[in-house]
């Protein structure tokens, strides 16, 4: 089995982190609050609280490097908390937003975080040494509906964004004094602050969930009527590939390697797809135990090789699906998942174990060396 | 050829001088009661008021260019139709049904190629007898618009067009799952 670890942290869990060395987890338990628990002796301990938001907390991230933690929430502002012996001590960061933050990410180089927002923009943080203080630099006009996930690109520079205009975006975020120019890449280095490179007009619905893959080569999203859209070569001329899936659709993306990803969503069960040596997408397997046994076997056998290109019934997956006794009638989760997380050995780039959490109120661990078909 | 020239022809009673009637399907659908017509969804015509397109062919050459394509569109549904009137005599349903799906929706805001799009594959759908059969040779890639099309007939509300919509719907469910309903719902560009 995939899932090496789960447990339930509360009634409903609106997004989580790891620290850095991925002994605490940060969530919040869907209201004003930030919880952080450790792992003592195999039993979840409570260490912190973090209170200091009057809504919903609707992001939250752990720099790996740095140990910070910022958070975003339905109050429109953003906090980013330092630990100062044994407290945290938070620094109110002004996002000039007139409506709730949705999302929030540390820039891989940590000096910057972008926030997503409800008021169709996306903040840019910085921090300023002499004011001792986080600008927010906005992207203003771009989006026509409330941005709903942000992603940096390994270059530090070029942010996706997805919204419920159902359109994925890249733009540079630039900023004189924190990026030099020679950081970027050639397609990077001439973009000004807030210049739209694409603009992926590929979904007709909600567009949630975009990561870039560990290259920053592929772009993933998925849109709300059970599409999944892989980009390469982000640029002028990018091409596309949407890959139709035959359940509910997802919320959220992750890529273990260049050939993979992992999309969670309202199904409850994390779905794995994989590209070939062409880079042909398609979705390969569920992650966990399948849910329901095929339920028309009478063409099944006929039907499953030009089905499974579109659909995901391959044969191999069928019989890959093996049903876990101690779970009867589904998987780990029980309710949509909202997020996933990679969780990252130092110094690794390679993504073998994650972590997902959902309106179950659970976080589960998954880790995809313990399952021999799914090696990178 | 101005757009008025052949607006709402539909609702002609007299078939002789109606353009519709070069389609097979329709010249035995137009010489029964109107109420058919109604069932299958024609009902949209009368919906629409005549000064939209009024309005359209006045403001200039945009929409000239628009009134040809919709003509263009409109020659391609005849054909379509023809050629699976011959498939339906030579009981071939599901063939009648991919070449009624093949190039739907048709890409236009314009309700009459919608509707007379609809009409040729409610024609196809109606013919399939075995359900089962349907899907064993029916590709994946046509499931979507399938799906759209059923949401179309049950939504005229004819008993037999609902009856046959829903038989299809169940195994269509069942064989391309809930991301199939939900992509038809959440299409709301390319409508039927």
């Amino acid at each position: 089995m995939a899932s090496i670890a789960a447990h339930k942290f509360a009634q409903c869990i609106t997004c989580h982190a790891w620290s850095p060395d991925q002994t605490m987890v940060a969530f919040c338990p869907n209201n004003n609050e930030v919880h952080i628990y450790r792992l003592v002796e195999d039993k979840w301990e409570k260490v912190h609280v973090l209170q200091k938001h009057d809504q919903i907390i609707s992001g939250i991230d752990w720099s790996a490097r740095s140990n910070k933690i910022v958070t975003v929430s339905h109050d429109r502002n953003s906090y980013v908390w330092n630990q100062e012996e044994a407290e945290w001590v938070p620094t109110l960061v002004i996002l000039r937003l007139n409506r709730a933050a949705l999302c929030v990410q540390w820039s891989p180089k940590e000096n910057k975080f972008a926030v997503g927002s409800g008021a169709k923009t996306v903040c840019i943080c910085y921090y300023e040494q002499e004011n001792n203080w986080w600008v927010s630099k906005l992207i203003r006009k771009r989006h026509n509906s409330s941005v709903t996930s942000v992603a940096w690109h390994p270059n530090n520079i070029l942010l996706a964004t997805t919204s419920t205009d159902g359109k994925c975006r890249v733009f540079s975020t630039f900023i004189k004094g924190v990026d030099s120019r020679d950081s970027g890449t050639s397609l990077a280095s001439d973009m000004k602050f807030g210049e739209q490179i694409v603009q992926l007009d590929l979904c007709f619905s909600w567009a949630f969930g975009v990561k870039w893959s560990p290259s920053g080569n592929t772009l993933a999203y998925v849109g709300h009527n059970s599409m999944i859209y892989f980009v390469d070569d982000v640029g002028p001329s990018p091409s596309a590939q949407d890959v139709a899936f035959r359940d509910l659709p997802l919320r959220d993306v992750l890529f273990v390697s260049e050939r993979m990803v992992i999309g969670v969503g309202f199904d409850c069960h994390p779905m794995v797809f994989t590209a070939d040596e062409r880079g042909i997408w398609c979705f390969s397997r569920f992650l966990d135990e399948r849910k329901r046994a095929p339920s028309s076997s009478k063409y099944g056998s006929q039907f499953s090789e030009a089905f499974g290109k579109l659909y995901g019934q391959s044969k191999q997956g069928v019989r890959n699906d093996a049903i876990d006794p101690t779970k009867p009638g589904g998987g780990v989760h029980e309710n949509c998942i909202t997020c996933i997380v990679p969780l990252r050995k130092a110094g690794d780039g390679t993504v073998t174990r994650f972590s997902t959490s959902g309106l179950d109120g659970k976080v589960v661990i998954w880790d995809l060396e313990s399952r021999a078909d799914l090696s990178l | 050829m101005a757009k008025s020239s052949y607006s709402y022809q539909l609702t002609h009673r007299d078939h002789s001088t109606c353009k519709w009637q070069h389609f097979p399907v329709f010249q035995r659908h137009l010489c029964g009661p109107t109420c058919f017509l109604r069932s299958v969804g024609v009902i949209i015509f009368s919906k629409e008021p005549v000064s939209k397109y009024k309005e359209r062919d006045m403001a200039g050459s945009e929409g000239f260019v628009e009134a040809d394509n919709t003509e263009a569109i409109i020659i391609r549904i005849e054909q379509k139709s023809r050629k699976i009137e011959s498939l339906l005599r030579q009981c071939k349903p599901v063939e009648a049904l991919k070449m009624a799906l093949e190039g739907s929706p048709p890409k236009t805001k314009d309700e009459r190629c919608k509707s007379a799009n609809w009409i040729v594959v409610h024609r196809a759908i109606m013919a399939i007898k075995d359900v089962d059969g349907l899907f064993v040779s029916l590709d994946p890639e046509y499931y979507d618009i399938l799906m759209k099309y059923l949401y179309r007939g049950l939504s005229t509300g004819d008993r037999p067009t609902c009856d046959q919509c829903l038989r299809i719907h169940e195994k269509l469910t069942e064989k391309a799952g809930l991301g199939c309903i939900l992509r038809s719902l959440a299409d709301t560009v390319n409508t039927v």
